[in-house]
């Protein structure tokens, strides 16, 4: 049944040329005015097609008089549109979103959109099945949901971070409505960033990336904001356990822009405050909160022009202040953040040159401090170690749809970063004595420019090729890193819906982060690539088979191969946060890493029953010179098989339940394996028995020479939804790792002490830390 | 109400003994090793060693227990010292004359265990040009810290290591010489916060000679 509606806009001559017309146009959301990125649009009985760009726009020739278009997206009723002569070639097409529980209607004569991309090692995970995920603490997590994705890790229980093809957190280009986030993780990861009330596409990349992307080895997240709801207004928001939000919508001008503006506050700290304080006595009150708060706007100033702007600022905050009897007050504070802000113009040049002019700004930092202060003297004394990063940014982009056998994309990208890796600020007073002073501030200033050109080149109606090349140059210190970076994939269709790909790609990465736990904390150092350490770079080879099937159903199998160069990690030893001498004299340089894999993956994104299963068979090694004595060791996250599995099922138009499941076999770990007598002040007498203050040494075989248990767990969630007079409310009830698996978190020795006493029956065993058990958590959503 | 209170017993319950365990991991079984502690300085009158084997991490035997009747052959600048006696602190002993510059070579043999070979040559005691008491400075904990320079005069054409230490007499502990409630930390990348002191190469040296601030 073919339902929609197309609007016709007449904006210039229509070109017909030797037979042929260019179609262009937007696609967007029948109700929101919301376009839609990454919807198919092709030319009925054939294979001539294209998908709309980011901001909904499509452009293609039809050889085909009279043809008839047909549009169609995840979510949404596919439409046909006839063409005839006299139309003109700006379109304007409509999708109505399907109901909960429609299903695309599957008939013989249905026509699925040909398979058109030659993308390799990409996901687009629709917003509505993001938000099926089962809740944590309240809260369903765009960054949890992809860590179900195969190739795709989350490094420790409960964080948030992405460990994609044994890549590390840093290497991955997270872009926030084009803009790159630094650290995306609340509660030291518990929670991400990301409003899910606020997102409207997400789209990731392990591999084969595009030549419009650089700057990161190991995967592109792309998130794009909803921009608003053209048509009406409207309000949204949740209750929970741990934290609320609320967003609000509408248009500016009825269908030619509109607004929105979204928060998020967690109140965890209501409910620490009070319990420290009871069970201290008095003396101590810990405090724990996060916000997000997100803003967007956007306007069409013509048929050809449209402005955006959005913000976002997020800030988690850690407090304990103690006040003890002899009239000390003293407060320990830990917070980190972003800022982002973006603002953007679209042009419509011609029907077939589609730009866009971007200025960005982000900004991350965290900082550590201690204060004290004797109340009946003049002493204080305040301690401050801070590190940051900002980016100011100048990006525009052109695409070109000349024929239907080349689209051509080009672009200049400006970035300059200011690199705080570390300053402390130090200020006592003592009686009339007062110090302050700062030290350890080694500032960067950095600055890169990138320049990119890629053609989407369709040789033959079942051979088509992405080529491309990413030029980068980075300016630091007086030293210049030029680094020319190709990207091709090839794709050949073994059928109308089913293709084998090959991809390569070489990428660069200017910033390196350093982590002293490897766990992706806030607390992990965001430094330059600088005259003395070079940029990370990695070579990436994806094979792949990828096939669609009637019902919804997508399947890929893959397997990659990626080696990394120029990692760094912290020396042996090293306190990141002691000592005032600058980072790169605690390093070690010049490391290694391979990794390399198997992937399978199976989505299906409409129905009454949705979700994926994902299985990675994988193996990530790494080798510095002076670790391990130069032998090659597994990376901390290497997780020899690992399966994620989302399932939603829709009992009627009121009722869903949810679950996932994922299994990985252990984590490597650093265990000794025996231990041995060391002398510590003089060589001990070894006769005597009352006292033997003698270190003992563990002796390890190398790094990462243990697995720890395998890790699997749980969630399950059910939503229960009632339409009401005011609007819609939903109750959402979630277990997080129902079955309470307690999953190792690291081991230990039992009677770990570094000293030992001569006598015997000293009994020891190897202990686990776990950290969550089942963990109920509910919900109230609205939305009017 | 009646089952969120069940369900809320049944987390409770289920939590306990959850967040510690005790585990079972396959942990290679470790062939004891020779283990040999022996400290050299010029002026010396003996060789003392202390000899000892390792334990795998879950054996509760004693680490003290000296190896009985090992092979022993220390050779000092050629000379062959085998006869060692066991004294009443449990080490092997034997008088030597022990000199700056010496050079000792360590073999050490045991029944059903590999053999350990180790050598090196008695150092100088380091040149202490100067010291100097600076001022006081605090960590992240609040803790004071007395800043202490001293320069030290390093053999530019060989590697050497060296370890800082304060040593006062101790009341409690006759005979026995050890910082006591004296920490030291350094910027310097082998950084520890110890009592035993502080040890560091000449690779932060320059040019033979430095100021080292701890």
């Amino acid at each position: 049944m073919v339902k929609g509606i197309y609007w016709l806009i007449f904006i210039g001559n229509p070109l017909i040329l030797f037979g042929q017309q260019r179609l262009s146009g937007y696609v967007e959301d029948a109700d929101s005015g919301e376009r839609l990125f990454g919807a198919s649009v092709w030319v009925a009985g054939t294979s001539q097609g294209t998908t709309t760009n980011f901001y909904g726009y499509f452009s293609l020739l039809s050889a085909e008089e009279n043809a008839v278009l047909k549009v169609s997206y995840v979510g949404y009723e596919p439409i046909e549109i006839a063409i005839t002569d006299q139309d003109p070639f700006a379109l304007l097409i409509k999708l109505d979103p399907l109901g909960d529980l429609e299903e695309v209607t599957i008939t013989s004569s249905r026509e699925l959109p040909p398979e058109r991309q030659a993308q390799v090692s990409a996901v687009s995970i629709p917003i509505k099945q993001i938000q099926q995920l089962p809740a944590v603490g309240g809260e369903v997590d765009l960054m949890r949901g992809l860590q179900l994705l195969p190739g795709v890790q989350s490094g420790r229980e409960g964080l948030t971070g992405l460990y994609v093809r044994g890549g590390g957190p840093d290497q991955n280009l997270i872009l926030l409505d084009g803009i790159p986030l630094y650290n995306v993780s609340h509660l030291g990861g518990i929670f991400s960033v990301f409003n899910p009330d606020i997102l409207s596409d997400v789209n990731l990349i392990k591999g084969g990336f595009p030549a419009r992307y650089g700057g990161r080895l190991s995967s592109v997240l792309n998130i794009k904001v909803r921009e608003g709801n053209r048509n009406e207004t409207q309000t949204q928001g949740a209750i929970g356990l741990a934290s609320a939000r609320l967003s609000h919508e509408g248009p500016i001008t009825k269908g030619k822009g509109s607004y929105l503006l979204a928060m998020r506050r967690s109140y965890i700290d209501a409910f620490t405050r009070p319990i420290s304080r009871i069970t201290s006595g008095g003396e101590t009150s810990f405090g724990y909160t996060f916000y997000d708060l997100n803003g967007k706007i956007n306007y069409d100033l013509s048929g050809k022009d449209k402005v955006y702007a959005s913000v976002y600022t997020g800030h988690d905050r850690a407090v304990v202040n103690t006040s003890s009897s002899d009239d000390i007050k003293a407060s320990s504070n830990f917070q980190w953040g972003n800022v982002l802000a973006t603002a953007r113009w679209n042009r419509l040049v011609s029907d077939r040159i589609f730009t866009n002019l971007s200025l960005g700004y982000t900004r991350y930092n965290y900082s550590i401090g201690f204060d004290q202060e004797e109340l009946d003297t003049d002493n204080a004394f305040l301690f401050n170690y801070s590190s940051g990063i900002e980016d100011l940014s100048l990006r525009y982009d052109w695409e070109f749809y000349l024929n239907n056998k080349h689209s051509l994309r080009t672009g200049l990208h400006f970035t300059e970063h200011f690199f705080t890796p570390g300053v402390n600020l130090f200020r006592t007073q003592q009686e009339t004595v007062k110090t302050d002073t700062v030290f350890g501030s080694f500032n960067v200033n950095a600055r890169e420019l990138s320049v990119y050109v890629e053609d989407d080149w369709e040789i033959s109606k079942r051979l088509r090729m992405n080529l491309g090349l990413h030029l980068n140059g980075y300016h630091v210190n007086g030293a210049n890193y030029l680094s020319p970076q190709p990207r091709v994939t090839a794709s050949y269709m073994t059928g109308a819906r089913s293709a084998v790909k090959l991809s390569y790609a070489q990428m660069q990465q200017n910033v390196h982060l350093l982590s002293s736990s490897g766990a992706g904390l806030p607390t992990d150092l965001w430094v330059p690539a600088t005259e003395r350490t070079a940029p990370q770079f990695s070579s990436q080879i994806t094979a792949a088979y990828n096939k669609s099937f009637s019902g919804g159903y997508e399947a890929s199998a893959e397997v990659y191969y990626k080696t990394m160069d120029n990692l760094i990690a912290y020396s042996d030893g090293v306190n990141w946060l002691e000592g005032a001498e600058d980072w790169q004299d605690k390093i070690e340089r010049n490391g290694q890493g391979l990794s390399r894999g198997l992937e399978l993956f199976l989505h299906k994104k409409e129905g009454r029953f949705t979700g994926w299963i994902g299985y990675t068979l994988a193996k990530s090694d790494l080798q510095f010179e002076t670790i391990n004595e130069g032998r090659s060791f597994p990376d901390r996250f290497d997780r020899r098989h690992d399966v994620g599995l989302f399932l939603n099922y829709e009992i009627n138009k009121r009722v869903s339940v949810s679950g996932t499941w994922v299994y990985g076999t252990g984590n490597a770990i650093t265990l000794g394996q025996s231990r041995y007598m060391g002398v510590a002040e003089g060589i001990p007498n070894l006769s005597d028995q009352r006292f033997g203050f003698n270190r003992h040494v563990e002796y390890y075989e190398g790094r990462n020479n243990f697995r720890m248990r395998a890790y699997h767990r749980a969630d399950v969630g059910i939503r229960f939804t009632k339409p009401k007079k005011w609007g819609e409310r939903t109750w959402n009830l979630g277990f997080y790792n129902a079955y309470s698996r307690a999953n190792p978190f690291y081991y230990y020795w039992s009677n770990q002490s570094l000293f030992f006493f001569n006598s015997a029956d000293d009994s020891r065993s190897l202990r686990q830390i776990a950290l969550f058990p089942i963990i109920p958590s509910f919900s109230y959503e609205f939305k009017f | 109400m009646k089952y969120l209170i069940q369900l809320l017993l049944f987390v409770t319950v289920s939590s306990c003994n959850f967040f510690d365990r005790e585990i079972n991991l396959e942990i290679p079984e470790h062939t004891p090793r020779i283990v040999v502690n022996a400290i050299v300085e010029a002026g010396g009158d003996e060789l003392r060693l202390a000899i000892t084997r390792s334990l795998g991490m879950r054996d509760t035997s004693s680490f003290s227990e000296p190896i009985p009747n090992p092979e022993i052959l220390v050779t000092v600048n050629g000379q062959n010292y085998t006869e060692f006696q066991l004294d009443t602190a449990n080490h092997y002993v034997t008088p030597a004359t022990i000199q700056t510059g010496d050079r000792i070579e360590l073999e050490v043999r045991a029944t059903n265990m590999e053999t350990v070979f180790s050598e090196t040559v008695v150092p100088a005691a380091p040149l202490i040009r100067d010291v100097k008491l600076g001022g006081t400075v605090y960590d992240f904990g609040g803790s004071e810290k007395r800043e202490i320079s001293f320069v030290i005069q390093d053999i530019p054409s060989e590697e050497n290591f060296y370890l800082v230490k304060f040593i006062q007499e101790r009341d409690d502990f006759p005979n026995y010489f050890g910082s006591r409630g004296i920490g030291i930390d350094s910027p310097i990348t082998w950084l520890n916060y110890v009592f035993s002191g502080l040890a560091f190469t000449d690779a932060v040296f320059r040019n033979g000679e430095a100021t080292v601030t701890i």
